[in-house]
């Protein structure tokens, strides 16, 4: 349903976006995820016609979006970052104005808005100024005015930004629904959001594409490693350099604790994903003596993945992109 | 088309809900109340075409401010990103909102209706051919005012930039007359043709020349082109 091939945009020296590639299958639900700044919005504005890519192609429904504009953004209900809303016009008088500049015919235009009304929760508030609205619901107006025309398309710019818990969790569960009929991108830089909600993730930092696949998949590629949290009682240069020689360790944390627990180690050990490292953590530690008050392997969620897919100062992050990057061109 | 009009309607709306389209009339009826009613006392003779010249001062201080929130305060927040992602184009955009304008613009010239209304009430024969020539060519010279307008508020996300720019341009087209002179025959004879007053001027008179109704026509239609390219250019930044 949307194509979207080598996207960059760059402006003046500097760029925005660069060389990201992916297609979303009619149905599906794909998450952006990547810290603020990354390039998530600019990447959206040039899916929604909104920014012209300096290089690559965006098609949407069939239609290139640079050949035939009218025709790819006829497709889409968009919900920017910045909800576009007139503050002077009352909810249903903007949803009336969207519904005939997306070409809604007149006489379904009365119907559209009682059905995006009641299905974003804004019965109460229909006649109610924008101005006087709180951000959660002025957000319910952007994601209503995104679903005024039917679009096969939906492009979410973190939907669920300003809400509350509660409202967070309907506009979960209304996106879900949605995805039966509409193929939806979705922005975030919340995790569960992803885990919750997408069949697969797009991961950017900088720009760049570091990672795509479907969440569950992101989590098993990096199973390539695993992570040891220990607990030990014992000098830290000491400890460090002990571990540091048993076989398979790849990156070691140790973090000593400031305060009335001094003297115990807080360790984070990338490993090989072996069984015989474990066990060779654990007697480093207590064949000198040393006080082993917990060994446990982590499992990854995808906040780590993440933080590890977006921090590139550690060896082990590089190699962790690495090893997501090749997957993700066989896919 | 009905794009067109769905642009132009909300526009509209935006002027009546707020205190602004009726500051403005409210003040451009008692300016051209007060300077029908000079005219009328000083010179004992019930001239409309002084007043129209009047008319065009106003709008020369008038028409910015009706014209700086177009498209400035439509970037400013964000709602242009909604415009522009819509299928419309760019053009249906920018005369969109040029309609909306000119609608309004035509709306005032209505009220002041009332002023050669008097005159009959009054028992008087005003001839009418004349008013009629002189209320086409007033609005066609606010018309060219708001163009140059639009096309400031094109250029700036800032309101009052947006004001400042229209006022500036506006009065240079004004005043070119006064800086051509400074040159000799043929550069001042142009800067005469290309003076926004001076045909409206020549129509006061009663005669519709095509050369006078081009000229309009020609400031509308450039003034309209930059802001489209202009609009255009949004896409690349």
């Amino acid at each position: 349903m949307i194509e979207v091939q080598n996207l960059t945009k760059r402006y003046g020296d500097r760029t925005a976006v660069s060389g990201i590639s992916f297609t979303v299958a009619k149905g599906e639900i794909l998450g952006f995820l990547g810290p603020n700044g990354a390039g998530k919005s600019t990447t959206m504005k040039m899916i929604t016609g909104f920014l012209s890519p300096s290089e690559g192609k965006v098609t949407v429904g069939g239609y290139d979006m640079a050949e035939q504009p009218l025709e790819a953004k006829a497709l889409i209900g968009y919900l920017p970052e910045v909800v576009p809303l007139y503050p002077d016009m009352s909810v249903t008088d903007y949803l009336s104005f969207v519904a005939s500049l997306k070409g809604l015919p007149g006489n379904e235009i009365a119907d559209r808005v009682d059905y995006v009304v009641k299905r974003c929760w804004l019965e109460e508030y229909r006649n109610r100024l924008i101005s006087h609205l709180s951000k959660g619901y002025r957000q319910r107006v952007g994601l209503a005015q995104a679903l005024i025309h039917k679009p096969p398309v939906l492009i979410l710019d973190e939907p669920t930004s300003g809400l509350d818990p509660r409202q967070i969790n309907e506009t979960r569960e209304l996106i879900r629904q949605l995805s039966g009929d509409h193929t939806v991108i979705l922005s975030t830089h919340i995790l569960p959001e992803v885990q919750n909600l997408c069949h697969r993730v797009l991961i950017i930092n900088k720009g760049r594409e570091v990672a795509e696949d479907r969440p569950e998949n992101l989590e098993n590629k990096l199973k390539g490693s695993q992570t040891v949290v220990m607990e030990v009682a014992g000098p830290e240069s000491a400890v460090r350099e002990a571990l540091q020689a048993v076989p398979g360790i790849r990156h070691l944390s140790v973090v000593p604790r400031t305060n009335h627990d001094a003297g115990i180690l807080d360790i984070k050990a990338e490993t090989d994903p072996t069984d015989a490292v474990r066990a060779g953590l654990a007697s480093a530690v207590v064949g000198r003596g040393w006080g082993l008050l917990e060994l446990r392997a982590a499992r990854l969620s995808l906040e780590d993945i993440f933080i590890r897919l977006t921090t590139a100062e550690s060896p082990v992050a590089d190699a962790a992109s690495g090893s997501a990057l090749s997957a993700t061109s066989g896919t | 088309m009905s794009k067109i009009l769905a642009i132009a309607k909300r526009e509209l709306r935006s002027y009546f809900v707020s205190p602004l389209a009726y500051v403005v009339a409210a003040f451009f009826m008692a300016a051209v109340g007060f300077l029908f009613f000079a005219i009328l006392t000083s010179t004992r003779e019930a001239s409309m075409r002084t007043l129209f010249q009047n008319m065009a001062v106003v709008f020369l201080l008038l028409v910015p401010a009706l014209t700086m929130r177009l498209l400035a305060e439509e970037r400013k927040s964000g709602t242009i990103e909604l415009l522009m992602t819509s299928p419309v184009t760019d053009e249906a955009i920018v005369f969109g909102k040029y309609l909306a304008t000119v609608t309004y613009l035509v709306f005032l010239m209505a009220l002041t209706l009332i002023f050669p209304l008097s005159l009959v009430a009054i028992g008087g024969k005003p001839e009418w051919p004349l008013i009629w020539t002189g209320y086409l060519a007033t609005t066609l010279m606010g018309a060219s005012l708001m163009a140059i307008g639009l096309m400031a508020s094109s250029f700036t996300n800032n309101v009052i930039v947006s004001a400042l720019v229209a006022f500036v341009l506006s009065l240079i087209i004004w005043l070119l007359p006064a800086i051509g002179g400074t040159f000799g025959s043929p550069i001042s004879e142009a800067f005469q043709y290309m003076s926004i007053i001076s045909h409206l001027e020549n129509m006061a008179r009663g005669v519709i020349d095509s050369s006078d109704l081009l000229y309009y026509l020609s400031v509308i239609g450039t003034c309209l082109l930059v802001t489209v390219r202009s609009v255009n250019v949004y896409h690349w930044r």
